[in-house]
Formats: structure tokens, C-alpha cells, sequence
């Protein structure tokens, strides 16, 4: 990668319009169970001088309260859009870091140089992600990627999140215990993300697990060239998922890459109750096999079984229609308060019991067809309708266990790629498998 | 025992008392061990202010001479060089944090004005050097008067750095190898050709274009 002073117009704009497209359809709904409902009386009000205050804040930070940025502004109706735009594209923009410093890191972390490591190590780094850059790497005829992170990203995590949740709290109209346990399920993550060594053990993990997935390949990790801040893995040949997208969506080879990756995702949650949470198109690989390679496990998702089980039981009783079965399933969720009416806990139930039923449409048939516009609408425009319900909005607060931020941001995730691929005819079947193997509850 | 090895054994010795002690020695004497007398070091300047100028001194001799050994020092761009020396600079004062928490210690004012003129000279060289290689290869912009100041802007850095590093609590200081890669952007940023030269050149046009022109050319 050139080391760029200014974003290619091209590239962000292509980008742009996928990050839109992904956060107008997930965001508005994933955001509705962290937030009060802001009314467009009250968006129209937010003042302009502060939004464009609150910008200049965000994009002095980098790394971690840029993602925090990212994940709090995912829905376009809280930050106006141009903002969200920035901040969802803002880790294309991270200036690379020079390579003394990338030698020194590596020299500091891992105990020698670059180049008393590698035959040969790129100067530029070849990629950039918000919180460290790719460098490749060779040891004779082997080659490696060399993921650098950024210095004192880890450090400023907790800081960072002193400043960006005040003022996203003033924005979402949050108390500070509401926001708590999101925020700190948030900064669990960005602290994970920020450790290296995890990934690797992660990343091992999850890759051996994986290992007899078809068509989808795992870059070997070398912990004696890693750190907590140098992560070595080999170099994997191919496009990046972003750049298949642009080439060959609606194709059959681009079909078959969106079920590798709906292969991918599916046996994650169901067979390791972890997931890869980050379905962006940069940590995909596409090789000239067609192969889906899989190149970052900065952040997973741990599905504790109670909160998998409850999720996938309360999608099953709202296919069967057992009335109470979801009450008690919603309640068990933290979808009801104690303040709570019983008008109130109806309508909360009948809102999610409609959109749940959207959600898991792809799951309930044999094959789905995720190029379908009027699905991405239809879900949306229930985001929308309900933004401007003033009986939702009276009764607004956050709602829902901590575990659906990641684990809506990884369905979402994988819908939108889905969509932009333009994946017309994906196997999703295997729903009634889930529902068979679901742990029995925990005493 | 040659004078040069004197010196370096008596300004380790110095580095031990002040961690140990955290205050300076009140003479010399305080320095010495078991049946070593004055004479033993007699061949050496052993005033205590001139150990400290040894000591910050090697710093940044010692700095330069491993960027000397880098086989690639020697292509890198000015704006790489100035990023080698500081993060190679801290690597070499690592060792010797207590030291120079109690050197730059505001109790201690006289003491660190003099160790900061002591690490003047080699640095400066250091400096002037990289001033000039950045102006013949265009990485800086000649700027005639201002290139006086060129050398005096980019060596007030080397006390932000060591300042920065001495308090610096993040894991492995990585903090400041974040305060480094900004600090030399934006002088690099500064120094070479920028909007400031199109602002001058709008200005020097403005003027000669200007009724007092006539009076610039008398």
C-alpha cells in the first residue's frame, strides 16, 4: 500500500456505498434494542454546531473510539448521515505508520528486527485496518502477513471510551446505568481486539475447529514471530472480498462464496458458540480457486449457552406461535423492565415478535434469495416505521441482553455481504437442526 | 585502565548511587569503593557535573553509532533518519529510567539545564546534518532566512521525547513511540514544501503589485 496522505476518491466512494447499504439495513434495527427511539422532531433539533463539534472530536481519535464511533453510529438516524459515513470509513483513512516505527515495534515486542527475522519484510505496508496495517513478509519460499498494531491503541481504549460515551449518551438519550452494560460489553471487545496473543489462540482455535469447512481456508499463525502487538500468519493470494464484490456480483462464483460464508457463520454459532463477529468484506479473502480465506479474528464473539439457547428458542416460538413461551423467552432476554406496564410489555413484544419474524426469514427456508431488494426494504422500513411510533418512543429505553450487539452486528454483518454479492440462491436450511441440538437449560 | 573506561566506570557509578540514593552526590568521594582513593580516578574529570555531561553525552553518540551500523540507514529519508534516531535513542536510555527520573526531576532544575547543553553538541551536528541532506534532497524547503531555524525547532524535540518517555506508563512506553511518529510528521510537515509557500508566494505578489511597490524598489 502508498503510503497515501489523501483517501482515493474512488475507492471510498465504493466503499461508502456498501458500508451504507450494511448499516442502513442492520444498524436501524440492531440500534433499536441499545437506544431510545430518537423522534425525528428531536433529530431535527439536535444542533447543528454540536453535531459538527461531536465530529471534530471523533475525528481527532483513532483506533478504539474510532470503532466506538463506528459501532454507536452504525444507525444513521442518531449521527446525520454524512457523519456516520465518516466514521464507517474513517479506518480506510488511518495514516500508515512509518517503518521505523513498524521495526521498532516488531524489535520491541517480538525481540528482534524485522530483518533479522524474515529474508525479506515490505517497507509499505500492503493493507490497513483501524487498528493496525498488514506487512508481507518471506522466509525462503514461504510468504507471511505481518499484522502491526498501531502504538498505544490498548492503552487508549478506557480513555477513549471516557469521552466518546458521554457524548454518544447525550446523543442516544441514555442514562449512565443504561449505557453501562453495553459499554462495557463494547470495551471488552476493543480491549480483546487490541490483544494479539488472543488472536493467535483464537485464531488457532477456531481454525482447527473449522478445518474440514469446503472451500474456505485459514492462514497458519506463528507464534514465535508474534506479540502481543505483531501478529505473523501466512500469506494468503487473492482478492479481497470487497473487490470480488465489484468483479462478479450476481454470478455464480460469487454465490458460491456467499454460502461458503453462510456455511462459515452457520457452524460457528452452531457448533462453536463462537463467531467470528467482524463480517467486514476487508478481513475476507478470495483465492483463483474460488476459496474463501479468512483473515482476521480480531473480534469474537463467545455465545454463552443460555443467551445462544433463548435466542434460537424464541425464534422457534415465534414460528410455532407459542405466545407464552416468547413472553417468558423476551423476559429471560432483558427485553422487559420492572416499570414496565402490561401494555407496555405487550407492545414491546408484539415490536420484536415482527421483526424477529423478519430476521429469521432466511432461515426458515431451504434456499433464500438475499439479492432481494424488498426484504432489505421491508426490514428497514419497520426500522423506520418505528422510529416515528411515539408510543415506542414514550416508552423508550435500552432493552435487550448485551450479547445481541455482536451477535445482530455479525447476522447483519453476513446478510449485508449476502446482499451485495447479490447471492441469489443460498442453502440456508438447517434451522430445525439448530433447534434439535439446543443445550437444555442450565439448572 | 584507560582514561575513557575510568570515565565510563565512575559514571556508572553515579547512575547507581542516584537510583539508589535518589539525590546527588555531594562530592565525588561518595563515588568511590572499598580502598579506592581520589587518586584512582585521578586521571578522569571526576567532578560529578562532568560525569553527567559524559553520560548524556553517550546517549546520543551511542544513538548515532547504531544508526551508523544499520546498513539501511543510509538510504532512508530524512523524515525515516529523524524517526530511527528517536526510537533507537529511547531503546538506548531505557536502562537508565531511575537515573534520569531523579536528572530531570524538578527539584533538580541547574542540574537538567546543564545536562540538556550536554546533549547539545553531537545532536545538533545530528541536526544540522539532516537539515541540509533534507534541503538538497527537497524533503524540506529552503526557506532562506527561516533555514536558520530549522536546526533549532527540531532540537527542542529531543527533551519532549525524554520528557515524555520518563512519564510515560503505557505498556513497553508505547505512547511514545506514538508521540515520536507525530512529532516528526508534523515538523517534517512543517519544514517541507506546504501551503505556507503558496501563502508567501500570494503575499510577495500582493505586495509587488501594490502601490508601495515603488517604495521597495528605491
Amino acid at each position: 500500500m502508498k503510503e497515501q496522505k489523501k483517501i482515493p476518491v474512488g475507492k471510498v466512494k465504493r466503499a461508502a456505498k456498501f458500508i451504507k447499504t450494511g448499516t442502513k439495513v442492520g444498524a436501524n434495527y440492531a440500534g433499536y434494542y441499545i437506544k431510545k427511539t430518537v423522534s425525528k422532531q428531536n433529530k431535527e433539533d439536535l444542533d447543528k454546531k454540536n453535531a459538527e463539534d461531536i465530529y471534530s472530536a471523533f475525528s481527532e481519535l483513532k483506533g478504539s473510539a474510532l470503532k466506538v464511533a463506528q459501532v454507536l453510529s452504525m444507525d444513521t438516524n442518531v449521527l446525520p448521515k454524512e457523519y456516520s459515513e465518516q466514521f464507517a470509513l474513517a479506518q480506510y483513512s488511518a495514516p500508515p505508520l512509518s517503518y521505523p516505527l513498524v521495526k521498532n515495534t516488531v524489535f520491541k515486542t517480538v525481540g528482534k528486527t524485522p530483518d533479522q527475522l524474515f529474508d525479506e519484510f515490505g517497507k509499505s505496508a500492503v493493507n490497513a485496518a483501524s487498528i493496525g496495517q498488514v506487512h508481507k513478509a518471506r522466509i525462503g519460499e514461504y510468504q507471511y502477513a505481518v499484522k502491526v498494531q498501531y502504538p498505544g491503541v490498548a492503552e487508549s481504549i478506557q480513555s477513549d471510551l471516557k469521552i466518546v460515551l458521554p457524548i454518544a449518551r447525550r446523543f442516544l438519550k441514555l442514562s449512565k446505568k443504561e449505557i453501562e452494560k453495553y459499554a462495557k460489553e463494547i470495551e471488552s471487545k476493543l480491549l480483546e481486539e487490541a490483544n494479539y496473543e488472543l488472536e493467535l489462540e483464537r485464531s488457532n482455535w477456531i481454525t482447527s475447529q473449522c478445518a474440514d469447512l469446503e472451500g474456505t481456508i485459514f492462514p497458519k499463525y506463528y507464534q514465535e514471530l508474534s506479540s502481543k502487538r505483531v501478529l505473523t500468519m501466512d500469506w494468503i493470494e487473492g482478492i479481497h472480498l470487497k473487490e470480488f464484490m465489484e468483479q462478479k456480483s450476481g454470478t455464480e462464483e460469487a454465490n458460491l462464496i456467499g454460502q461458503r460464508l453462510w456455511d462459515f457463520y452457520v457452524f460457528q454459532i452452531q457448533k462453536l458458540k463462537m463467531v467470528h463477529a467482524d463480517p467486514h468484506p476487508g478481513n475476507f479473502l478470495i483465492t483463483n480457486k474460488n476459496e474463501l480465506g479468512v483473515i482476521d479474528f480480531g473480534c469474537v464473539k463467545e455465545l454463552p449457552e443460555d443467551f445462544y439457547r433463548d435466542y434460537f428458542l424464541l425464534f422457534e416460538a415465534i414460528r410455532t406461535n407459542q405466545m407464552d413461551q416468547i413472553e417468558s423467552i423476551m423476559e429471560r432476554l432483558e427485553f422487559f423492565l420492572e416499570t414496565d406496564k402490561k401494555e407496555d410489555r405487550e407492545k414491546v413484544q408484539k415490536i420484536f415478535v415482527d421483526l424477529l419474524s423478519l430476521v429469521m426469514k432466511p432461515f426458515q427456508e431451504d434456499y433464500f434469495d438475499f439479492s432481494d431488494e424488498a426484504f432489505f426494504k421491508q426490514i428497514y422500513a419497520y426500522g423506520e416505521e418505528l422510529s416515528q411510533d411515539k408510543e415506542v418512543r414514550n416508552m423508550g429505553s435500552a432493552r435487550g441482553s448485551k450479547h445481541f450487539i455482536y451477535m445482530n452486528r455479525t447476522l447483519f454483518g453476513l446478510f449485508n455481504i449476502l446482499h451485495v454479492l447479490k447471492a441469489k440462491k443460498i442453502k440456508t436450511s438447517g434451522f430445525a437442526a439448530i433447534i434439535e441440538e439446543l443445550p437444555k437449560k442450565s439448572a | 585502565m584507560k582514561k575513557k573506561e575510568l570515565q565510563a566506570k565512575l559514571a556508572n557509578r553515579l547512575k547507581e548511587y542516584l537510583e539508589k540514593e535518589k539525590q546527588l552526590p555531594k562530592s565525588s568521594k561518595d563515588l568511590l569503593k572499598g580502598k579506592e582513593t581520589g587518586k584512582t580516578y585521578a586521571s578522569v574529570e571526576s567532578e560529578p557535573k562532568r560525569l553527567f555531561e559524559h553520560i548524556m553525552e553517550s546517549y546520543i553518540i551511542e544513538t548515532l553509532s547504531v544508526l551508523e551500523e544499520d546498513e539501511n540507514y543510509a538510504e532512508m529519508s530524512v523524515r525515516e533518519k529523524l524517526l530511527s534516531f528517536y526510537f533507537v535513542f529511547v531503546n538506548q536510555i531505557k536502562e537508565d529510567e531511575e537515573f534520569l527520573k531523579v536528572v530531570f526531576s524538578p527539584r533538580q532544575f541547574q542540574l537538567m539545564k546543564h545536562v540538556k547543553n550536554a546533549m547539545r553538541p553531537p545532536f545538533v551536528e545530528f541536526i544540522d546534518q539532516i537539515v541540509q541532506e533534507g534541503i538538497i534532497n527537497e524533503e524540506i524547503k529552503s526557506r532562506m532566512a527561516l533555514d536558520k531555524v530549522y536546526s533549532m525547532t527540531l532540537e527542542k524535540d529531543l527533551i519532549i521525547v525524554l520528557k515524555f518517555w520518563l512519564k510515560d506508563q503505557s505498556e513497553d512506553k508505547a505512547k511514545t513511540d506514538e508521540l515520536i511518529e507525530r512529532l516528526v510528521h508534523l515538523e517534517m510537515n512543517a519544514l517541507g514544501p506546504n501551503f505556507m509557500d503558496d501563502l508567501l508566494g500570494i503575499g510577495k505578489m500582493m505586495l509587488e503589485n501594490s502601490p508601495m511597490s515603488k517604495y521597495m524598489s528605491r
